[in-house]
């Protein structure tokens, strides 16, 4: 069965970028593109990309690589070429004749002494190096095995003697991956005299001439193939038709970690890790949620952010920034990192934070200053789509990554991801970097200029469906008013049957909006519960999910309830905030709206708009589709 | 055209350099310039990947035109047994 093709979207869109001399954008696009899962033609044209965009306006950082080795390397570059672009390289790839490696640097007139590389990367092949070792292994005596091996790292020693008369080149050697069919089978690997303890020797002497050497360094083949599985990383066909030891999945994995060492000499590996809380570092959400009922523990899917934040704490250990940007009430959110029995990040792991209800760009902006690091060094991770399209639109530098799997694919996915942060130096400067940011105290944080966030609004194309609640909505309902308590103006709490007998009351009207964006449907999300009394609405509850926080929906649907009052005919709306230690988010709403202030005590604050304020425009992003018919987005 | 005759266009044409219209019934390794024995690794790694599929050593070599690439991923995906 034929898969099916990946849109060739990102394509599209880049050309489109690169023909606005967009290069910049460009080249994020096709960075954010290489994060997902990538087949070859998307190497393909990414590396043809490269080739296109304008260096400096790219912001590219070049390099001069060289790829030498016994066996044919070619088809590696494509992928090589197009990772290296995702982490802001522009390589150059010169690729050695298979097997004239050594004739490479000692001849004067060669194709690399031209070319001068300012990586090498070297792959050879025991087979070719030591035929003897790998196939007439126990037709060897211990001093030939160990004279095979003293020989092949005189070659290597020689390699770099002669490499060094000319060039300073950091040369990268691929270590040999351990026999997966050793000569003496079970045997072999309690056997001293055994074949893999014989390669292991020999990657132990390449190490110690790396280690010698300035500016060489042995790459750990033998972690992909195990990661990767053998049978998926040699493939006996290609090495028939052209030399080529290896599976396409093998020159993606090889091409991946050749990228980190060229990251780490370039010195653009990533530097920050910024994480959203909410269904990121736990399962559920706080402020609806509550302390007891989110999900973190030792059962699943708890157990899955448990393993989670370990694998950040590794991350912390090593020396990486971490910083949160979340929408939450900050004490109810650091409560649960300080508290919660399962947290493993508390909030001492972290040099600065941002929790609070402002646009998470803003505050990506201001980490960014406090922290006195510059976005591109900047990973932000969230489960939000929109919040993530927020980010990639306003800030293209940070690398926004989309975590919204199932939460026991994360702590892997993350694994993986952090290879943008490796580097080839490690102190004890590295395990104390985020203490020293946490010392310094938050510096004066200025307000950047951030890409408008009218424009993002409007791209996210919004649709909101406002209807009275119905039998197929009213369970939902309900279940609403029990569980909002951030943006819940007054905190009334219905049951189904409680709010069927208000709506047959015939004095109440019941309202629920639904909203439906680019990414998805994000289902009913607020809620409105109007009263008739005496000439006057007065809107007994009035509540929205925290999830679409930020998007200004209170207001539109506030709007709707207006143009409802004024058919009504009533001269005043009156609107009631009753405080609760969650819902200080929703204190200035209505003094938002333009309502005064009528009556307020320590229980309860009442709000009045009289009905010559009633008519308003909503807000433009929003396709409005109500009882009072589909209005497409309102521009003036 | 059907999804089969698109993609190996689509593929032909990434892996060459070339444009998807310009594969016909006579593209072939005669034809196409670009069309080494290293492109036909990468032509090989592409179609497999493309269409989930794994080639033998005999219909890689075989693999040498346009023609003859349709005739042998429309067989494997279609289910028909190989000739021996």
């Amino acid at each position: 069965m034929s898969k099916a093709r990946q849109q060739p979207d990102f394509e599209i869109e880049v050309d489109a970028l690169l023909a606005q001399g967009q290069h910049y954008l460009a080249w994020a696009k096709v960075r954010d593109r290489l994060h997902e899962p990538v087949n070859l033609t998307a190497y393909v044209a990414a590396s043809r990309f490269a080739d296109r965009l304008d260096r400096e306006i790219a912001e590219l950082v070049p390099a001069r690589v060289a790829l030498l080795g016994s066996f044919t390397l070619d088809p590696i570059v494509p992928i090589l070429k197009a990772r290296a672009l995702s982490s802001r390289i522009l390589a150059e790839i010169y690729v050695g004749q298979f097997n004239v490696w050594q004739q490479e640097v000692l001849s004067e007139q060669s194709g690399l002494r031209r070319f001068n590389p300012d990586v090498i990367f070297l792959a050879l092949r025991a087979e070719d190096l030591a035929p003897d070792l790998v196939y007439r292994f126990l037709g060897l005596s211990d001093a030939e095995i160990r004279a095979e091996v003293a020989n092949a790292t005189a070659a290597l020693e020689s390699f770099l003697g002669a490499l060094r008369q000319w060039s300073r080149a950091k040369v990268v050697v691929h270590s040999l991956a351990s026999p997966v069919f050793p000569v003496l089978g079970i045997l072999d690997h309690e056997f001293p005299g055994g074949q893999s303890a014989a390669f292991q020797e020999w990657n132990r002497a390449w190490m110690d001439v790396a280690r010698r050497s300035s500016d060489t360094w042995v790459m750990d083949c033998d972690r992909l193939v195990r990661e990767v599985g053998w049978s998926q990383w040699y493939d006996a066909r290609f090495w028939a038709l052209a030399r080529l030891p290896l599976s396409s999945t093998a020159l993606e994995r090889l091409a991946e970690e050749q990228t980190k060492y060229l990251q780490a000499f370039l010195g653009v590996a990533r530097k920050v890790l910024v994480l959203d809380l909410d269904n990121t570092l736990w399962g559920g959400i706080i402020g609806e949620d509550g302390f007891h009922r989110i999900q973190l523990g030792s059962d699943y899917p708890g157990s899955a952010f448990v393993e989670l934040q370990r694998v950040i704490l590794g991350l912390h250990d090593r020396g990486v920034i971490l910083a949160i940007n979340s929408k939450n009430n900050s004490d109810e959110a650091r409560q649960v990192m300080e508290k919660h029995p399962a947290m493993v990040l508390h909030p001492e792991y972290f040099a600065a934070m941002r929790i609070n209800w402002s646009d998470k760009a803003q505050n990506l902006e201001e980490l960014s200053e406090e922290l006195n690091l510059s976005l591109d060094s900047f990973v932000y991770v969230d489960d939000n789509a929109v919040e993530c399209e927020r980010i990639r639109q306003a800030l293209p530098q940070v690398l926004t990554i989309h975590m919204a799997d199932e939460p026991a694919l994360r702590p892997n996915r993350m694994r993986r991801l952090a290879g943008v942060f490796d580097t080839l130096a490690y102190s004890s400067e590295d395990r104390a970097r985020n203490a020293m940011y946490r010392a310094e105290g938050p510096r004066k944080t200025l307000r950047c200029q951030v890409a408008s966030l009218e424009d993002f609004y409007i791209s996210l194309q919004m649709e909101m469906t406002i209807r009275t609640v119905d039998e197929s909505s009213l369970s939902r309902a309900a279940q609403m008013t029990q569980r909002t308590n951030q943006f819940n103006l007054t905190t009334r709490r219905y049951s189904e049957s409680e709010l069927d007998a208000l709506i047959r009351s015939g004095q109440h009207e019941v309202y629920t909006a639904r909203l439906r964006d680019r990414f998805g449907d994000d289902g009913i999300i607020a809620l409105a519960i109007l009263k008739s009394d005496d000439g006057a609405v007065y809107i007994d509850t009035f509540l929205m999910s925290c999830r679409v926080i930020g998007r200004e929906v209170e207001a539109a649907f506030l709007t709707f309830l207006l143009r409802r009052a004024r058919t009504l005919g009533v001269k005043e709306v009156i609107g009631e905030y009753r405080p609760t230690k969650k819902n200080s988010l929703a204190a200035d709403f209505y003094a938002g709206e333009g309502f005064e202030v009528v009556h307020r005590s320590e229980e309860t604050t009442l709000w009045r708009l009289k009905s010559d304020q009633f008519q308003r425009h909503y807000p433009r992003w929003f396709c409005m589709d109500t009882d009072f018919g589909v209005r497409a987005h309102e521009f003036d | 055209m059907n999804s089969i005759e698109r993609g190996v266009r689509e593929v032909m044409a990434a892996v060459f350099g070339v444009k998807p219209e310009n594969i016909d019934a006579r593209a072939s390794a005669e034809t196409i310039e670009t069309w080494d024995s290293l492109q036909h690794l990468n032509l090989i790694l592409a179609l497999e990947e493309r269409f989930a599929i794994q080639l033998s050593l005999d219909e890689i070599t075989a693999m040498n035109s346009y023609t003859s690439i349709m005739a042998l991923v429309s067989q494997r995906l279609n289910g028909s047994q190989k000739d021996s």
